[in-house]
């Protein structure tokens, strides 16, 4: 590689780093406003509602990746655990379901529809799922959907912005499931930092900002709908 | 909200105290940010001192990377912090992960080590602090964070503390597990999986060192602060009186006193560092900060040497009772 492309490539490393940061400080902004609002008004149906629809999203999400596995190259044990993190997921959005104090204002669930979308859109997915079918033989894609997935179960916390408030069933669960989401996500940690694939440590950790860039965006957003009126 | 780039992160950093004044830095443990030592910080600025104190990498509010953390490059952060914020020389103190990485600064840039405090260090493994570690270890990736902050609650800290402050322990563990990241801690805890011992190069540490030791810290006890001890010849060991792993957070006054006191007496230029062992004074009012340790540091019992007449006859009464008979239903 020649010094121009080595700066470059240096550049490109540090520039998204850069942006990662820039979108965590405002997304720790937005998080802190959240957290505030919360504490003065407490996780009423509505609250509960947005959290609860948004959760089940970011499971479904998940899940509906994991069939990717079943075309690829990969071990016993890693193909068990993926397997057993698909029903833990559903496990979860169950729980959370039953555990909800639904509102009936029905313009909550219309306005979600719109932040539903945009998660779809902004996080890609249909890209993972697509590629469920294509041949992936370098292992870069499913890198890929590695790095989205830990993002989704890392990034997105919700435990954070609960934090002043007493521990009731709900949050009692909220606290539980990202518990869970740290047992489940080592699943993801091995493989980012074992799995053979022809990257260099600095274009996987690209990979990784990038994906935790749109899926922080995603949250965000949530955030914002969950302190609207 | 001071932040310093270093290489493509940055890196939280807050500075307080007068300019121009001695400048304390401290190196936090695994689980700590910024915001612990500010039982330090605040009474260390009011006695005239500055005080830095920062996130490592992958923790509170610096970069968390993703995929791994090189323990070795804690001491570059630190290096690039000392000059990010224009200081010659620094008092560098480091709790327990923090206390190797403020060793390994001492030797890397001995030109910036205005003075060294360790605690609850080790610049050795045994068998025993690394199945320590490993259970550590294990209750993050198998049980989750919760898991390590309640191993680490009765490692850290007194019955009767905990006892006292069960409220607030409480919160600030549901603050923890709300504001830590798993994967961040885990990435900290496995950038020591390659440690390798240093004992043997500490000897070319040559600035003033305080080593500081919870007199029940049982993860890393006395010996490993005694090889720093018998190895850095600029030290003086003192034991903290019916202190455990996290003394700093236990016992803040008594802590601030003897940065105070070990700064002062490098500043004076009376410090001796003459590699002898001290008690800490649990009396805040008691004039002396610290007096010598009588008998053997590395022993849990004082053993009083043997006079003739205790010799004749054993201490207290034996016991005169007949042994049970064993009965056929037990």
């Amino acid at each position: 590689m020649t010094g121009d492309k080595k700066t470059a490539k240096k550049t490109s490393h540090a520039s998204i780093s850069l942006t990662y940061e820039e979108k965590m400080r405002e997304l720790a902004e937005v998080q802190e406003k959240t957290t505030n609002y919360l504490k003065e008004r407490g996780l009423g149906e509505i609250e509960q509602t947005k959290i609860t629809l948004f959760l089940q999203s970011t499971k479904l999400a998940n899940s509906l990746i994991i069939p990717k596995i079943e075309f690829q190259n990969i071990d016993w044990l890693s193909y068990k655990f993926f397997t057993q993190q698909m029903y833990k997921n559903m496990q979860s959005s169950y729980l959370l379901a039953k555990a909800t104090k639904w509102t009936n204002d029905y313009m909550v669930y219309a306005r979600y529809g719109r932040i539903g979308a945009s998660f779809w859109n902004q996080a890609d997915i249909g890209r993972y799922i697509e590629s469920n079918f294509t041949s992936d033989e370098t292992g870069v894609r499913l890198y890929e959907f590695l790095a989205f997935s830990h993002a989704l179960l890392s990034e997105i916390r919700i435990t954070p912005i609960v934090v002043d408030l007493p521990l009731d069933n709900y949050i009692g669960l909220l606290y539980e499931i990202e518990e869970d989401n740290g047992r489940q996500i080592q699943l993801q940690v091995r493989l980012l930092k074992d799995m053979d694939v022809p990257l260099s440590i600095d274009e996987k950790e690209d990979i990784s900002l990038a994906e935790r860039i749109k899926v922080g965006e995603v949250y965000k957003q949530f955030l914002e709908f969950l302190c609207e009126e | 909200m001071p932040y310093m780039i270093y290489k493509r992160h940055s890196v939280y950093y807050e500075i307080n105290g007068k300019k121009d004044q001695p400048l304390i830095i401290f190196i936090n443990g695994l689980t700590q940010n910024t915001a612990h030592w500010g039982v330090q910080t605040e009474p260390l600025n009011k006695l005239g001192y500055q005080t830095l104190t920062f996130d490592l990498l992958g923790q509170g509010k610096s970069f968390k990377p993703i995929l791994s953390i090189n323990f070795e490059e804690n001491v570059d952060v630190l290096h690039q912090l000392i000059n990010e914020v224009k200081v010659k020389k620094a008092y560098i103190a480091g709790i327990s992960f923090g206390g190797v990485t403020a060793m390994q600064f001492a030797l890397r840039f001995p030109q910036q080590c205005q003075g060294l405090i360790i605690m609850s260090a080790f610049s050795e493994m045994d068998t025993r602090l690394k199945i320590l570690g490993l259970n550590l270890y294990q209750g993050l990736t198998l049980v989750g964070l919760n898991m390590l902050l309640d191993l680490l609650l009765p490692i850290n800290l007194s019955s009767q503390y905990m006892k006292d402050n069960e409220q607030r322990l409480k919160s600030l563990r549901k603050l923890s597990l709300a504001k830590n990241d798993l994967y961040a801690v885990q990435n900290l805890m496995e950038s020591i999986n390659n440690f390798e011992g240093f004992t043997g190069e500490l000897k070319n540490i040559t600035a003033p060192t305080l080593i500081l030791n919870g007199e029940f810290d049982y993860l890393t006890p006395r010996w490993c602060h005694e090889l720093m001890r018998r190895n850095i010849k600029n030290s003086r060991l003192v034991i903290i009186q019916h202190a455990f792993h996290a003394f700093t957070m236990e016992f803040p006054a008594i802590t601030n006193r003897l940065f105070d006191y070990f700064v002062r007496a490098v500043e004076n230029k009376t410090w001796k560092g003459d590699q002898t062992v001290w008690v800490a004074t649990d009396n805040l009012e008691s004039k002396e900060v610290l007096y010598p340790y009588q008998g053997d540091h590395m022993r849990a019992i004082c053993i009083a040497p043997l006079q003739e007449k205790d010799t004749k006859k054993p201490a207290g009464k034996p016991l005169k009772k007949k042994p049970k008979k064993a009965t056929k239903t037990g």
